[in-house]
């Protein structure tokens, strides 16, 4: 009995003692962890990737901060459907919630560039890759920033990487303090050169940073201060020419000699180009703006088409004749169904009454009722993949942030404020201006360029052609921001001629005045957001 | 290195396995006990029919094996010289038979459930102890008697206490025995009753009565880690015992405790063929961890997640109803099904004992007795009901209404209604009449005391009563134990099966185009199948009056048609054991265990006569699951005078590991190989690829301590260690502690004295549980692989997600008081229990500032509780020899409250449609103070019927809306928020401030009612089961209570809305909407769509006949045929298919929601039942 028990123990006790630290560890085959990643040059760029990735996001370019920039607009209409996201902010109806996508989105970005930022210099690899990579992550964080501080003023700064969860309370920055975060990560990239010529990099790194990138967004945060008395520093403007015209001296960029090229879906990464958004035609790899902003691809379940993003009848018509412009910003032609007939081809016709019908068959010209297609309005083309089969996520156009015609009307811009409508500053505007009219942009074309403005004239004229040559990639209500008297007064304008039973005009009368007041300058927090984050202060006139 | 890790783990576990086997080796000992089973026959309603002359005690016990369930077990040593015998058994009962050998061998026999332990009686026993003759001796005759019946006690034993002297009554209960003192005292027992003790003193003629032993013919409960005797139990148990699953035919094993055991909601998904189950066990104790059971099946722990071994892919994935994850296990192989409930039961299963524990006990063979047992059903299925839709007559005249009340000429002529083109029955086109369904299940059981088997294949086959829908289930079963030594045992389960699910369209994301079943209510019925000129499948374009057509939705036919989607199970379940007597008490028991389960789901949407001839999209989802666990337990029992203990104490390790690929692609020239070859199709980029591979360990330590005294006082303390790989390194152990009370007051004088009660015990417990239900690697920092483009080439990316280091357990907390009390021997018995239950730490998405760059991470945050009563009663309502009737009842109310969230105040489940966009969110939340999921929205408060009600309204609706005459008025409930979060009084304007909590999914009360009738040879089964007092939020109605030119509508809709000459209607106007608020901002419902969920359901009936006369009998044959219905009635007030629905399964916010769900089958089948 005695050697039983003694056995018994023996084997027990041999029994209980074990191994469970190896047992218990994580096997997470399929799963990066902190403890096995940032080793090599390869985990440094795939985590820099993952940036760009963050640019995808709903709240960013391909939803929400595309929204907040067009919708309120006085170049697109909507659908005015009470309640709509769009109609809230297109009638300045500003529900807080509308907001929590920019501000979700951009810190998200944040974060993985603070994650890039903090962990690869650690990495044991090539220099200037590793100078790269972290230029590239502080470029885009600093885009990031850019955006919050346009869209919200002041937020929190976030530089570090998130460890742990244990502080749940971020107070706001100072719009000035943010601006010199920008600023700074900018002019650091810049100074110790740590990005190539945009042009310089090969074909399978098309669509990073460059340095035009880091210019012109520089150039474009100086312009940006100069326009909010708030925080604008005396020598903003004067830094924005001089960055601007770095950026032209390089001679990295340049204009395409014609405007539909720059939106060509054969001619991406194309010499215009600045920085953007890469897209191809796989699902999850592409673009999803063709449902919203496109009138009349035709989707499989819907006759009528739809769309989100309808052009404001009055900002169609104000195209000149001779414009190229306006055949490639609007969707004015396409292949519908009509009577069970599939790819019948119409086209727009805004001199017929809206009530009747605004699109004619292009085989016989006769006018197709309202009941075939209700839309008073043209879309938009820019960023449209017509192949029908690439929808949800799967559009291969990119979508442009930055471009090299947005640099030099900055620059016209910049000149204008700092010093009047000088010769430079009416070659810069005049460019532009040529190139849209399919004329040479270096040599004075009388018929197409502005002469003898006064400097408001001039920054009119600035407006007028930003809007014509931008629409609908994200700069409406930024710019507008800087040109604020003639913004509300021209959504002002084509609000008095809103019919509200034909929506091919933005905005509500009754709401006419409010775009006036300032507090539209900044945007609101949201509940969510000031509910999580104690010390978030909400920003006037939104309590 | 993965490899390496694996090698590693595998070495671990056989580790284990190999001490295990070092213990066979080295101990020896004697036979241990065998486990035992349920039955709940008593051995008096057993009829033999025996007739054997001069046989041994070894021929008549094989004779009464042969004919009944029952196993003798013995020591064939010491019975080798009993006498032979004369067994004339003409109409006796078992009992009887029993008592006769008894008496006539002075054998000893004691039942534990299906077995009967034989042993010599030890008074029989005569060692030569040396009769004191110099003392007088006295002679005592008297009469034993049982204290139930008036009759003698025939063969009870008689013996003076210390001696070996003795002698046993007679027929008529009569004895007669000599003893040599007056202080000698009588020890009378028999078999079945307690024992009674009387001094001889100065009387020569001594009368006992004798009390039945209760405990003696007690059945065997399985618990956690062993088995106990009912009457030991200390905490709450509900048994559903085999033949009750036999008899209803269940199609699978959840469906096995339905309504059979108080407390347990077990709700069909969908009532498709193999659809997902979920059950719940005192209500959900978790918000987002898992809230199903533990189901423990031969010692192997399967939790029945539908999602995680669901390969996904399909077209609308979404939120998909989810196959039954346990539909691979036979149900006919089931021996016992105990459910867990309280802590003393469940803290034995520590962190993942707190939503309940199922014990599954799979049958096996039994020594001495070959049987050979064949059942057979086969079936027809028709749809339950209908939902009455308009045809297209009415349809013309409402749209005409509606265009009418909209300013407009009405679009369709007299005579296009009198004379309607097409009339298509969408349902009729989708469902099948007479949807066939059958089960075989061939069993083989026997062997010898050496080695006994029982094995069986199952092949069971369900049709759908959509088309193209049906479930297969081909299993085998190989159960074997061998006794190798007196000291060892060794035996295994093993099962495998094969199951394939072909999947209708339903359910779903709730897109109209997800679902067939919706879309077969609300589509057309203007339109034909075909377009007749094309042959394409009818669509929009085919309206006889553009825009009176369906909108954004495909031809239910279509849905069906082209859509295949089968999903292929391959699970193999079983274990190896040992089991070791080491010393006399102490035994040792190692098993291995394996979990296999392999899914496939092949899935193939064509483009044949599609309108849009869109080119094909297939995909093909393949998930491997493997459980791995080694137990290895040492279990200590032993008696001393009153007290008994019984210890047990385990170490345990688990892995399991889920890999899964995915592969899709899309635009396929052509319709003929479909997914069988995916690499046929176009997409562009390639087809898309992915896998991943996960795996989570645990490793645990338990022990149990049960001490018992006087059989009156019972203690039972547990408790767990368990080791988890999902949590943080600081918080991966988590103590599991469990104390359980009960007083058997049976055998108190006072309770004897009131001569009321047969049994009574009073039992409380208390106890801690865990949930560890959540995903792998949510407590470390990983960086998640997705992709982007450089110059139109693809690269990887990783983005960091950041762990939460400091994540654990989710812990319930449950106190227990129940009472079990039995009147009139047993005639009546009834079971009571009260139970409240706290979850703290719940495992929890929670919202975290922006700024950290996530918008959530999973911690623990926020408590709920549940609390409620279970009442159980059974009773023989009629216990005659012809005629019995056996009645069993059981109800539960649970009633469920959030108590806390955290940070949020409320969380809202999952929205549904991506047709009406955010109009159509989820109507469920989660919200403190109120049970989970709990539906809310605003009030209609009628229609505005009259002009003059218009002409007073003072409301403003959201949206500067302006009522019109014949439209839904809606409650001003509140104003907006004030600053301190609290609704202020009415403002006088209907927006989302106005919203409020409109009902819960969860029953107020759950029961079940079992009948069993017997009379000669037949018998009848009757179960009704039912729910009350729960809501649906039945989103069928969207489309059939809503206006609207695109879709049909209900034919009640159509009768009782608001017209000319009946303003007193109860549904608004033609043209106006209903239920859906749509001008308030992000959309919200209205109480419209919340319905009565209540229902009362004859769930089965079944009539059996037993043709087993008596020439078959004496051959050792018996056959019995049997008729069963299923859901022949139900009453219920809900609309919709079936109240049972539950489409989101098991997703804890939005339960109760119906759109699309696949309706119940009313089944009618033959079966027949041959043993021999």
């Amino acid at each position: 009995m005695k050697t039983y028990k003694t056995i018994v123990s023996i084997i027990l006790l041999s029994l209980f003692t074990s191994c469970h630290d190896d047992f218990l560890q994580d096997r997470a085959y399929s799963v990066i962890t902190e403890d096995n990643f940032f080793q090599t040059s390869s985990d440094a760029i795939t985590a820099v990737n993952s940036v760009y990735a963050a640019l995808r996001d709903n709240g960013m370019y391909q939803t929400d901060l595309m929204m907040l920039n067009e919708y309120p607009s006085e170049t697109v209409t909507t659908r005015l459907n009470i309640g709509s996201a769009q109609s809230n902010m297109d009638t300045w109806q500003y529900d807080v919630g509308y907001f929590s996508g920019i501000y979700n989105a951009s810190y998200r970005l944040i974060e993985r560039a603070n994650q890039v930022i903090a962990n690869v210099p650690r990495i044991s690899m090539n220099e200037t890759l590793k100078r790269r990579v972290i230029a590239e992550a502080t470029f885009l964080r600093a885009l990031a920033y850019f955006n919050l501080v346009r869209v919200f003023g002041g937020v929190p700064l976030k530089i570090t990487p998130t460890r742990d969860f244990n502080t749940l309370s971020f107070p706001r920055a100072s719009a000035s303090d943010v601006y010199q975060l920008i600023i700074g990560d900018l002019e650091g990239i810049l100074e110790a050169g740590s990005l190539p010529l945009t042009s310089r990099y090969g074909n399978a790194d098309k669509g990073r940073v460059g340095k035009s990138a880091v210019q012109t967004l520089l150039g474009k945060v100086y312009l940006t201060r100069a326009g909010d008395p708030a925080v604008a520093q005396n020598s903003d403007y004067q830094k924005a020419i001089q960055v601007l015209q770095a950026c032209v001296s390089d001679g990295d960029r340049t204009l395409l000699s014609s405007y539909k090229d720059i939106f060509s879906m054969t001619n991406e990464n194309n010499a215009e180009i600045i920085f953007d958004i890469q897209y191809v035609r796989i699902a999850g790899l592409g673009g999803n703006l063709t449902a919203f902003i496109a009138t009349g691809v035709t989707q499989e379940f819907y006759i009528i088409p739809y769309y989100d993003y309808p052009a404001n009848i009055d900002f169609y018509n104000s195209f000149e004749v001779g414009d190229t412009r306006r055949d490639v910003t609007f969707h004015d032609r396409m292949k519908i169904p009509v009577s069970g007939t599939p790819n019948v081809e119409v086209y727009f016709d805004p001199d017929t009454d809206p009530y009747v019908g605004n699109w004619r068959r292009a085989d016989n010209n006769s006018l197709l009722s309202r009941a075939i297609i209700d839309i008073p309005v043209p879309g938009f083309r820019k960023f449209i993949d017509d192949n029908p089969n690439a929808r949800g996520n799967a559009e291969e156009p990119n979508y442009i942030i930055l471009r090299y015609s947005d640099v030099l009307l900055m620059l016209a811009e910049a000149i204008n404020e700092a010093n009047g409508p000088t010769a430079d500053a009416y070659n810069y505007l005049n460019m532009v201006r040529r190139r849209a009219f399919g004329k040479p942009a270096n040599s004075a074309e009388p018929s197409v360029d502005y002469t003898n403005l006064s400097k408001e004239e001039f920054r009119r004229a600035v407006f007028s052609e930003r809007r014509k040559e931008l629409v609908i990639e994200g700069h409406s209500w930024f710019d507008g921001k800087r040109f604020w008297d003639i913004y509300t007064e021209k959504v002002a304008a084509t609000s008095q001629l809103a019919d509200p039973n034909i929506n091919n005009r933005p905005k509500v009368p009754m709401e006419l005045n409010r775009i006036r007041d300032d507090k539209y300058k900044l945007m609101p927090f949201s509940e969510t957001q000031l509910d999580l984050n104690k010390e978030l202060v909400q920003n006037p006139g939104y309590n | 290195m993965k490899f390496r890790r694996l090698l590693q783990s595998i070495c671990i576990m056989s580790k284990y396995a190999i001490y295990g086997l070092v213990l066979l080796t080295v101990f020896s000992n004697m036979i241990m006990a065998r486990d035992g089973y349920s039955q709940a026959k008593k051995l008096e309603e057993i009829q033999l029919k025996l007739s054997i002359k001069n046989a041994t005690i070894f021929q008549i016990m094989n004779e009464i094996e042969k004919v009944t369930d029952f196993h003798f077990t013995y020591n064939k040593r010491s019975l080798k010289n009993t006498s032979h015998l004369d067994i004339n058994s003409e109409n006796k009962s078992m009992s009887d038979v029993l008592s006769e050998i008894s008496v006539k061998t002075g054998l000893v026999f004691r039942r534990i459930d299906n077995n009967i332990h034989v042993r010599v009686a030890k008074s029989y026993i005569v060692d030569g102890e040396s009769f004191n003759a110099s003392e007088q001796v006295i002679t005592i005759t008297g009469k034993v008697r049982a204290s139930d019946s008036p009759e003698g006690l025939p063969g009870a034993n008689v013996v003076i206490k210390g001696t070996t002297q003795g002698t046993v009554t007679d027929m008529s209960g009569n004895y007669s025995i000599e003893v040599n003192n007056s202080q000698a005292i009588l020890v009378f027992s028999s078999v079945g009753y307690l024992k009674e003790e009387v001094t001889v003193g100065n009387r020569s003629v001594i009368h006992v009565e004798l009390s039945p032993d209760i405990t003696a013919l007690e059945e065997i409960v399985v618990i956690g880690y062993g088995t106990q005797r009912r009457g030991d139990l200390t905490g709450s148990i509900s048994s559903v015992p085999a033949d009750e699953i036999q008899k209803a035919s269940v199609l699978s094993l959840e469906t096995a405790m339905q309504g059979r055991a108080a407390g347990v909601l077990v709700t069909q998904a969908s009532s498709a063929p193999g659809g997902g189950i979920s059950v719940r066990i005192r209500g959900g104790n978790s918000i987002q961890g898992g809230n199903e059971p533990l189901y423990v099946i031969d010692g192997v722990p399967v939790y029945s997640d539908n999602n995680e071994v669901n390969p996904g892919g399909g077209q609308f994935n979404e939120l998909r109803t989810a196959p039954n994850a346990l539909a691979s296990l036979n149900p006919n192989d089931i021996e016992s099904l105990e459910i867990l409930k309280d802590a003393s039961a469940t803290a034995i299963y520590g962190s993942r004992g707190a939503n309940g524990v199922v014990l599954i006990t799979t049958k096996r063979g039994k020594a001495g007795q070959s049987k050979v047992e064949y059942d057979v059903f086969r079936g027809v299925q028709n749809i339950e009901n209908r939902i009455n839709v308009l045809g297209s007559s009415d349809l013309m005249r409402w749209a005409n209404e509606g265009a009418v009340f909209g300013g407009q000429a009405p679009p369709f002529s007299e005579e296009m209604i009198a004379n309607p083109t097409y009339d298509t029955n969408w349902q009729d086109e989708i469902l099948v009449r007479n949807a066939a369904i059958q089960n075989h299940q061939l069993s083989f059981t026997g062997g010898t005391n050496q080695l006994s088997y029982a094995i069986s294949g199952n092949y069971f086959s369900q049709d759908g009563i959509v088309k193209r829908s049906g479930f297969d289930r081909y299993a085998l079963r190989m159960n074997l134990d061998a006794q190798l030594k007196d000291w060892l045992k060794v035996g295994n389960n093993f099962s495998v099966a094969r199951t394939t699910n072909n999947q209708a369209f339903e359910g779903g994301s709730g897109n109209a185009n997800s679902s067939a079943l919706f879309s077969a209510l609300s589509y057309v019925p203007m339109l034909p199948v075909f377009n007749e000129s094309t042959g394409n499948y009818s669509r929009r374009e085919d309206a006889i009056i553009p825009g009176y057509a369906p909108f954004n939705r495909l031809n239910p036919v279509h849905l069906i048609n082209e859509m295949t989607d089968i999903t292929i199970s391959d699970r193999l379940l079983g274990n190896l054991f040992a089991d070791v007597q080491i010393i006399k008490d102490l035994n040792f028991r190692v098993v291995v265990g394996a979990d296999m389960d392999n899914r496939e789901r092949n899935y193939y949407f064509s483009n044949n006569k599609d309108p849009f001839n869109r080119r094909g999209s297939a995909s093909i989802g393949s998930a491997k699951a493997m459980s791995l666990i080694n137990t290895n337990m040492l279990t200590y029992a032993k008696t001393i005078d009153d007290h008994r203990i019984n210890a047990t104490a385990v170490y345990e390790l688990q892995k399991r590991t889920t890999q899964r690929t995915f592969m899709s692609n899309s635009i396929f020239d052509n319709d003929i190989t479909g997914f069988y070859d995916i690499g046929a199709g176009t997409r562009p980029g390639g087809p898309s690829i992915s896998s991943n591979w996960i795996e989570w360990t645990m490793a645990s330590y338990l022990g149990r301590l049960n001490y018992i005294y006087k059989n009156k006082y019972l203690l039972t303390v547990s408790a767990r260690a368990d080791g988890s790989s999902k949590f943080g390194k600081d918080n991966r152990w988590g103590f599991f502690p469990s104390a359980a009370l009960a007083w058997n007051m049976t055998d108190e004088e006072f309770i004897k004295s009131l001569n009321v009660f047969s049994s009574l015990k009073l039992r409380t417990s208390a106890g801690r549980t865990g949930n560890q239900e959540i995903g792998v690697n949510q407590a470390v920092t990983r960086f998640n692989r997705s992709t982007y483009t450089f110059g139109g080439q693809i690269v990887n990316t990783y983005q960091p997600n950041v762990g939460n280091s400091s994540l654990k357990w989710e812990t319930t907390d449950q106190y227990n008081a129940g009472i079990d009390m039995g009147f009139w021997n047993e005639r009546i018995s009834l079971t009571l229990d009260a139970y409240y239950k706290i979850t703290n730490d719940l495992l929890m998405t929670f919202n975290i500032p922006t700024e950290l760059g996530y918008g959530s991470t999973t911690g623990n945050v926020g408590s709920l509780e549940n609390k409620g009563i279970e009442l159980a009663l059974g009773a023989w309502i009629v216990e005659g020899n012809k005629f019995r009737w056996r009645t069993d009842f059981n109800i539960a109310a649970n009633r469920n409250k959030v108590l806390d969230l955290g940070t949020s105040t409320e969380l809202r489940g999952q929205r549904f449609s991506y047709d009406y966009g955010a109009a159509f969110g989820s109507g469920n939340l989660v919200r403190v103070g109120y049970p989970v999921g709990s539906f809310f929205g605003l009030i209609q408060d009628g229609i505005y019927s009259t002009q003059q009600e218009i002409d007073n309204n003072t409301l403003i609706y959201s949206g500067n809306v302006l009522p019109t005459l014949g439209s839904a008025r809606y409650r001003d409930i509140s104003g907006p928020l004030d600053e301190n979060g609290n609704y202020t009084e009415p403002d006088g304007i209907v927006d989302i401030n106005d919203r409020v909590i409109l009902g819960n999914p969860h029953p107020d009360l759950i029961y079940g009612w079992t009948n069993t009738i017997n009379y000669k040879a037949f018998e009848l089964s009757l179960f009704f089961q039912g729910v009350f007092g729960n809501e649906i939020l039945n989103l069928n109605r969207r489309d059939l209570y809503n206006e609207s030119s695109a879709h049909n509508i209900s034919q009640d809709r159509f009768d009782n809305a608001w017209r000319e000459g009946n303003t007193n209607a109860i549904y608004p106007r033609a043209n106006a909407t209903i239920g859906i608020v749509q001008r308030i901002p992000g959309g919200t419902y209205s109480d419209f769509f919340i319905e009565d969920g209540s229902y009362f359901r004859l769930r089965n009936v079944r009539l059996t006949m037993d043709l087993t006369g008596q020439k078959l009998m004496n051959k050792g044959i018996s056959a019995k045929v049997y008729i069963t219905g299923q859901n022949l009635f139900t009453i219920t007030n809900y609309s919709g298919f079936n109240p049972e629905v539950n489409q989101q399964g098991q997703n804890n916010i939005n339960q109760g929601v119906d759109m699309g769900s696949y309706p119940l089958a009313r089944t009618m089948m033959l079966g027949l039942n041959l043993s021999f």
